[in-house]
């Protein structure tokens, strides 16, 4: 690994950090809880586009464990990883086979993976009936993911590369 | 625009099912049940206004009002107060406590005869 590597992934380590920080102190949209815009999922995409799966990963696991120490309780961790670790696994398939071109495609799949984590999640904490959650989780997995990768797109355009 | 036309229909007919499903999952009525940890733990008529505590232990809890036939979580002990910020509902999508794994769901009152206590 180069420094120059080392050094962009410290930066959006930063920056995702500081958004992840940001988003959990605003009260999330709708009164749901998983429904949020999920703004550090840019970093994520932009970071799997500009350096790659594996430096991508890393910039999302350690955004996960140190945004669980400076903004989550101890429960939010299991959901944060279940859902994050999900949604990355079918955003670097995904990504593969729709290119960056449809990068929105890539987050709203990945945003209703994330979701998906998040029940199995819940399901294991407070029982079976946490999937009457999923209907509406996906509608707004649509939403926001759309929102998040049209903003990780025009992103990465713009960064060029 | 071809490439992304596909893939925003797509994403429209799963909204669109995931609508439907909400409405025809939607069984409604005068009753509430609220679940902790997924069991059901009381059974509330919608018809009577009225205020109580769920205690769940260790000073938490879940303060519950019902008022027109309508339920809410109106104060509770923890961190994210999603739940109060829902307020009253009459059905649809049920309150959920994640941190206090508490729901708060509005049914018609059917098959929740089996609910323990009180």
């Amino acid at each position: 690994m180069n420094t120059k590597k080392l050094t962009i992934m410290a930066l959006l380590l930063a920056i995702a950090l500081t958004v992840f920080v940001i988003e959990a102190h605003v009260p999330p949209p709708v009164p749901i809880p998983g429904v949020k815009l999920g703004l550090a999922n840019i970093v994520t995409l932009a970071a799997l586009v500009l350096l790659g799966r594996k430096e991508a990963l890393t910039v999302l696991l350690l955004r996960i464990v140190l945004g669980s120490v400076f903004a989550g309780q101890a429960v939010s961790f299991l959901y944060s990883i279940s859902g994050g670790l999900l949604s990355f696994l079918t955003m670097s398939a995904a990504l593969r086979f729709l290119g960056r071109e449809r990068l929105w495609v890539v987050s709203v799949l990945g945003a209703i993976a994330h979701n998906g984590g998040q029940i199995l999640a819940a399901a294991l904490l407070i029982g079976p009936g946490a999937a009457a959650y999923l209907p509406i989780l996906l509608i707004f997995a649509v939403l926001t993911g759309t929102f998040t990768g049209l903003a990780a797109q025009l992103l990465t355009a713009r960064l060029g590369k | 625009m071809k490439k992304h036309l596909l893939w925003i229909i797509i994403f429209s007919a799963l909204c669109l099912i995931c609508a439907i499903i909400i409405l025809i999952t939607d069984r409604s009525g005068g009753a509430a049940v609220i679940s902790l940890n997924g069991e059901a733990i009381r059974r509330v008529e919608l018809d009577e206004n009225q205020e109580f505590d769920i205690d769940l232990g260790d000073g938490e809890f879940n303060h519950i009002s019902v008022r027109d036939g309508k339920i809410a979580v109106t104060d509770a002990s923890c961190p994210d107060r999603l739940c109060v910020r829902r307020g009253y509902i009459s059905g649809g999508v049920p309150i959920i406590c994640l941190p206090h794994r508490l729901t708060v769901e509005v049914t018609d009152g059917g098959g929740v005869d089996a609910v323990t206590g009180r």
